[in-house]
C-alpha cells in the first residue's frame, strides 16, 4: 500500500522479518545472540563503560590513530636507538615472560641471538646464559616491535619508524626471508651468518640509503599496498615490491655495485620483507593513541607463544593475558596440528591498527589459508566493522567500494557482540629451528577481552 | 607401497591452494603421503627428502602421492584433478551481528523491531534509538523505569518506542507484527498497541476509511509514570504526516492529568480526533468507552457513517459468562463493558486469577489469555489456541456459565484458523451446548490471510453468535446472561 522504501532491522522472532518483507519492506535479521556470552556480570560492567565519557576518548585515540604518519627516517643498530636497550637485555614478542616459561621456537631464537652476540659459544653455553644473566622484556614495552618470536638484541640493525604527527618512533628488526631463520627459532651456522650479514651489510646499505633519501612514508605505501591485494600481515608481496622500487636508485647511488646487488636480491628474494615495516608503521600509530584516559580502544595485541595478551588504552601498560589458542590453518606438506606451536609473535599490531586479517576484503587471495572464498574475505572484514571505532579514511579497500578499514578494536563491543578479532598468521614448528610450517586464521583468547573490560569498569568506578 | 609422481608443465596454482589440495588429499582412503606444490627448488628439496626425485620447473605442477595399493594411487590422482577443480561454498556466515551493521547493509534504517527477551531487549532498543531509528518492542518484562529511560530519550530525538508488549502497527504503509491486511485511509490510529489497535484498523477498514497509520504505545504509556510520552509523541508525528485527516486513540482509562494533556494535544493538531477510553465516556462527547463507539464517532466526523450490521436477535441463558480473549485490549473492554451493564466480572487483567476454581466458580470471568502468567513458556494464544482449548475445558464443566464469549483474532503472524480452532475445541467436549449461548467477534478482514467472511461463516455453523464488533459482542454476552444473580 506504499511505494515509498522501508527499511527495518529485525531482532529476534524471524516471522516479523518475513512478513514484512512479504509486504515490500526492505529487512535485514539481525543474527542475534545474547551479549557477553550471556553473562550478566559483564553485561553490567559493559552497561557501566557504555556512556559518552568513553565514546569520547574512543574518538580521540581513532583520532590518534588514523592521523599518525610513520615514516621510515634509518636504520641503527638496537643499542644505538632502542629505549632501554643493554647488554644482557634481550626484547621478545608477546607479553612478559621468563626463559622458564619460553616455548621451543622463542628459547631457540634467544639461543641464536646468545651466539650471534659473542656471548655464548654453543648452544649449551648460551642456555646457561640465557637462563641465570639475561632479562626478558616485551618489545612492546621498548617502542619495538617484532614477528614470531621477535628477538632484538643489542648489536641487531633494526629500522626507525616515527610518527611525523606525533613524534613517537618505533623500532622493528630486519626480515630474515623464509626457511630457517632466527624468528622461527633457528639458530644454526647458517642462521647466525646472515644475522651477520643483515648487521654488517643489509642494515648499513638500507641506512645510507635512506639517509640519501626524504624517508618513506609508510602509512602510504601501505595503503597503496592495499589496493595491490596484500593486508600487510600475511600477504606482503606488493609492499615489498613498493618498497624495493623506492629504495632501489638510493641503493644505487649510495653503495656499491656489489653490495647494491646484494641488498636487492635478498629482498627480492623475500615477500615478507615487508611486514617489518608495516609492523612498526603499525606500532607507532598505536604507541600514539595509548594512554588515553578511559578509552576501551585495544593498543597491543601480541603473542610470546604462550599467551595472547592485549593493553587497552585506557589501562595504560598493563597486559590482559591467557593462554594462546591454535591457529586453524593448512600445513606445508609433512606437517600438521601436532608440530604447531600455539600463536606467536608481535605481528598482530597489524589487525590492532585496522589492517592484516582486518583488511582482508582487499586481500582476496589469502582467504583459503582458512577454508573458504572471496566471499569469505568480505564476511571476516565486515564481520570487524562490528567491534571497531571508525573506518580507517587512508587504509581502504577497493572491493568495498573504498570502504575505509575496520579500526581501533573496541573491547566493549568485542564483548557486547562476543565477535573475535580476526587474525592472519603464520604457524611456527613447535620445536626450535623447524621454521615455519603453516598459515591461517586464529582469534584470541575471549578472556583477555573479559579482564580488560573489567579492569576498565573497576577503573572507572574507582 | 606405490607411489606416483605427476607434473604438469607450465601451470600455476597459489601455494595456498597447493596447500589446500595437499590437506585434501592426505584424507583419501589409503594415502600415506601426498604434496601437490609448484616445482621450486625448495619444494623439490623437500620432495627429494621424502625419496621423490623429480624434474621439475619452479612454473611446473608436481603432484606427488604415496599409497598403499596401486588402485588407491589412481583414486587419489584422479581426485586431485578434481579438487583443483572446486569450489568451495562460503562458510562464514553473512548476517550482520549488531544494529549498526544491519544498518549499514540496509544503507539506513527507519524502523527496528525487538523480540528478544526483555532484559537484552531494553541494550538493543538504547541502541536503535542512537542509531536513530523508531523502535518496534514486542519484548515483555520491561521495567517501567527502562520504559521511561526509552521514552524519554526517543522522544527527545523525536523516535517513538512502541511498546513495551506491543503486538500491532502500521508505520509506512506496512503492517508490524500481528497485524490485519486493511486498506490505507486517512486516519491516524495510537493504541496500547495490541489487539486494540486490530480491531480499530478492521473496523474503520471496514467502514472504508483505512488508516494512515498506526502507532502503537505501551500499555503503560497514559499511565501517571510513564505521563503518555509516546502517545503525545505519536500525535505529533501524525499531526506532521499528510495522509492523516483524523486522529484516534484509544487506552485504558489514562491518568486523569495524562488524559487532559493529551486532549490539550490532539485539540491542537486541529484535526477531528476520537478517543476511546476503555470503559469511561465524557460528558462532552470527546471520549467514549468503546472502540466501534470511537470509530462510528470517526466516521461522523468524516462523514461516512459506519456500516450498521443487521440487528442481531438477543438470545437468552441466565447464568455467568465465561469469556476467554487472545487479545488483552478486547479483554479489557469487555470487562469495562460488563462493569457499566452492572456484572462484576471476575479478571485477570491487574493480577493474575486463580483459574484452577473454574469448574464451579459462581460469578462471570473474563480472562485475557495474553497475560504473562498464560504466555510464560508458550507461544501467545493468537499463535497456539491450545490455551483457550486448556481453559474451555474446564469452563465447560461449570453448568452456571451458561455464556460463552470469545475474540478471533485474524491477520500476519496470526494462527492460520483460530475459527476453526474454536469450534473444534468447544465440539469436543461432551458438555450440553443446546441451552448455551455462544457469543464471538472476529477481528479481520477479508484480505487477511484467514478471511473474514470464511471464519464468520464456520462460527455461524457451529452455533454461533457472530457480532460485528468486539464491544458488541461483549454487549450481547453480558445481556444474554440476564440479571446478575449473586
Amino acid at each position: 500500500m506504499n511505494e515509498t522504501p522501508f527499511r527495518v532491522i529485525n531482532v529476534g522472532i524471524p516471522t516479523f522479518g518475513e512478513t514484512l518483507r512479504q509486504q515490500g519492506a526492505h529487512v535485514a535479521d539481525v543474527d542475534w545472540k545474547p551479549p557477553a556470552w550471556g553473562d550478566p556480570a559483564l553485561i553490567e560492567y559493559l552497561e557501566r563503560l557504555e556512556q559518552p565519557a568513553v565514546d569520547q576518548a574512543n574518538a580521540q585515540v581513532f583520532e590518534r590513530i588514523t592521523t599518525s604518519r610513520p615514516h621510515l627516517v634509518g636504520v641503527a643498530r638496537a643499542s644505538e636507538v632502542v629505549p632501554g636497550m643493554r647488554p644482557g637485555v634481550i626484547l621478545h614478542a608477546g607479553p612478559p615472560v621468563s626463559w622458564e616459561q619460553m616455548c621451543g621456537p622463542m628459547r631457540g631464537a634467544v639461543l641464536g641471538a646468545l651466539i650471534y652476540e659473542g656471548w655464548a659459544d654453543t648452544p649449551a653455553a648460551a642456555e646457561e646464559v640465557a637462563r641465570s644473566q639475561v632479562e626478558f622484556r616485551p618489545c612492546h614495552e621498548h617502542d619495538t616491535v617484532g614477528p614470531m618470536a621477535g628477538i632484538v638484541s643489542w648489536s641487531m640493525p633494526v629500522f626507525i619508524l616515527e610518527n611525523k604527527t606525533f613524534g613517537n618512533r618505533a623500532y622493528c628488526t630486519l626480515n630474515e626471508g623464509l626457511g630457517k631463520v632466527l624468528r622461527y627459532g633457528a639458530y644454526s651456522r647458517e642462521v647466525i651468518d646472515r644475522l651477520k650479514w643483515m648487521e654488517d651489510e643489509l642494515g648499513p646499505a638500507l641506512g645510507r640509503a635512506i639517509q640519501e633519501s626524504e624517508g618513506l612514508d609508510v602509512r602510504a605505501t601501505i595503503a597503496q599496498a592495499l589496493h595491490m591485494g596484500d593486508e600487510c600481515h600475511n600477504r606482503n608481496k606488493a609492499g615489498t615490491a613498493l618498497f624495493l622500487k623506492w629504495i632501489a636508485p638510493y641503493l644505487a647511488e649510495t653503495t656499491d655495485p656489489g653490495t647494491a646487488s646484494r641488498v636487492m636480491r635478498f629482498i627480492a628474494s623475500n615477500d615478507h620483507f615487508f611486514l617489518n615495516l608495516s609492523m612498526p608503521c603499525c606500532k607507532a600509530m598505536m604507541d600514539a593513541a595509548s594512554n588515553v584516559p578511559h578509552s576501551s580502544v585495544v593498543t597491543t595485541m601480541a603473542r610470546n607463544g604462550r599467551e595472547f595478551g592485549i593493553r587497552v588504552s585506557g589501562t595504560g601498560n598493563t597486559w590482559f593475558t591467557a593462554p594462546a589458542s591454535s591457529v586453524r590453518g593448512l600445513y606445508f606438506p609433512g606437517f600438521g596440528p601436532e608440530d604447531a606451536n600455539p600463536d606467536i609473535g608481535d605481528s598482530t599490531i597489524t589487525e590492532t591498527a585496522g589492517i592484516g586479517g582486518f583488511a582482508m576484503a582487499g586481500a582476496p587471495a589469502i582467504v583459503q589459508f582458512v577454508g573458504g572464498t572471496v566471499h569469505d574475505a568480505f564476511a571476516y572484514t565486515r564481520a570487524m566493522y562490528e567491534i571497531t571505532v571508525g573506518e580507517h579514511p587512508v587504509y581502504t579497500l577497493p572491493n568495498l567500494d573504498f570502504r575505509g578499514t575496520p579500526t581501533g578494536i573496541d573491547v566493549r563491543k568485542v564483548v557486547s557482540t562476543g565477535i573475535l578479532p580476526h587474525i592472519n598468521t603464520g604457524i611456527a614448528h613447535k620445536l626450535a629451528g623447524v621454521g615455519q610450517v603453516g598459515a591461517g586464521l586464529v582469534n584470541p583468547p575471549r578472556e583477555v577481552f573479559i579482564k580488560a573490560l573489567t579492569a576498565l569498569a573497576e577503573y572507572l568506578r574507582g | 607401497m606405490e607411489r606416483k609422481t605427476l607434473i604438469r608443465k607450465g601451470v600455476f596454482y597459489d601455494s595456498v591452494t597447493l596447500m589446500r589440495v595437499s590437506e585434501a588429499m592426505k584424507g583419501l582412503p589409503g594415502v600415506r603421503y601426498a604434496a601437490v606444490l609448484m616445482g621450486t627448488e625448495l619444494n623439490r628439496g623437500l620432495l627429494a627428502d621424502r625419496g621423490f626425485a623429480v624434474e621439475a620447473r619452479p612454473d611446473d605442477l608436481v603432484i606427488a602421492i604415496e599409497a598403499s595399493s596401486a588402485t588407491q594411487l589412481e583414486d587419489a590422482a584422479k581426485t586431485v584433478e578434481l579438487l583443483l577443480e572446486k569450489r568451495n561454498k562460503k562458510v562464514v556466515d553473512e548476517a550482520p551481528r549488531s544494529l549498526k551493521a544491519a544498518m549499514h547493509m540496509l544503507g539506513g534504517a527507519d524502523l527496528c523491531i525487538i523480540s528478544v527477551p526483555g532484559r537484552y531487549a531494553v541494550r538493543e532498543a538504547k541502541e536503535a534509538l542512537r542509531l536513530g531509528m523508531d523502535v518496534f518492542l514486542f519484548s515483555d518484562n520491561v521495567s517501567v523505569e527502562d520504559e521511561i529511560g526509552l521514552k524519554q530519550e526517543a522522544a527527545a530525538q523525536g523516535l517513538l518506542v512502541m511498546g513495551p508488549d506491543c503486538g500491532t502497527a502500521y508505520i509506512g504503509g506496512r503492517g508490524i507484527g500481528f497485524a490485519n491486511v486493511v486498506r490505507a485511509g486517512p486516519v491516524g490510529v495510537v493504541s496500547a498497541a495490541g489487539t486494540g489497535l486490530q480491531e480499530a484498523a478492521c473496523l474503520l477498514d471496514q467502514a472504508g476509511l483505512g488508516i494512515s497509520a498506526g502507532i502503537g504505545v505501551g500499555g503503560r504509556d497514559l499511565s501517571r509514570e510513564v505521563g503518555g510520552l509516546m502517545t503525545l509523541a505519536a500525535i505529533d508525528r501524525l499531526a506532521q504526516d499528510a495522509a492523516t485527516k483524523a486522529i484516534l486513540v484509544i487506552s485504558k482509562p489514562p491518568w486523569p492529568e495524562v488524559a487532559s494533556r493529551v486532549l490539550k494535544k490532539l485539540e491542537a493538531t486541529s484535526l477531528p480526533y476520537a478517543c476511546v477510553f476503555l470503559g469511561q465516556a465524557s460528558t462532552d462527547g470527546r471520549a467514549v468507552p468503546t472502540i466501534d463507539e470511537g470509530c462510528a464517532r470517526l466516521g461522523e466526523l468524516l462523514g461516512t457513517g459506519l456500516e450498521v450490521p443487521a440487528t442481531l436477535e438477543q438470545r437468552l441463558a441466565p447464568g455467568f459468562v465465561f469469556g476467554a480473549y487472545v487479545g488483552g485490549t478486547l479483554c479489557s473492554q469487555a470487562a469495562y463493558i460488563f462493569k457499566l451493564s452492572g456484572r462484576t466480572p471476575a479478571t485477570n487483567l491487574s493480577a493474575p486469577w486463580q483459574d484452577q476454581g473454574l469448574y464451579s466458580y459462581q460469578g462471570d470471568v473474563l480472562l485475557d489469555l495474553g497475560a504473562d502468567e498464560y504466555t510464560r513458556g508458550r507461544p501467545h494464544p493468537m499463535i497456539d489456541p491450545s490455551t483457550r482449548t486448556d481453559l474451555l475445558r474446564r469452563a465447560l464443566v461449570n453448568p452456571s456459565f451458561s455464556v460463552l464469549v470469545f475474540d478471533v483474532v485474524l491477520g500476519l503472524g496470526a494462527h492460520p484458523d483460530p475459527a476453526g480452532e474454536l469450534v473444534r475445541a468447544i465440539g469436543a467436549q461432551e458438555q450440553d451446548l443446546a441451552s448455551r449461548v455462544l457469543v464471538a467477534s472476529v477481528t479481520g478482514t477479508d484480505r487477511d490471510p484467514q478471511v473474514r467472511s470464511a471464519q464468520e461463516a464456520t462460527l455461524r455453523a457451529a452455533g454461533f453468535t457472530v457480532c460485528p464488533t468486539a464491544a458488541s459482542a461483549a454487549r450481547f454476552a453480558a445481556q444474554a446472561a440476564g440479571r446478575e444473580r449473586k
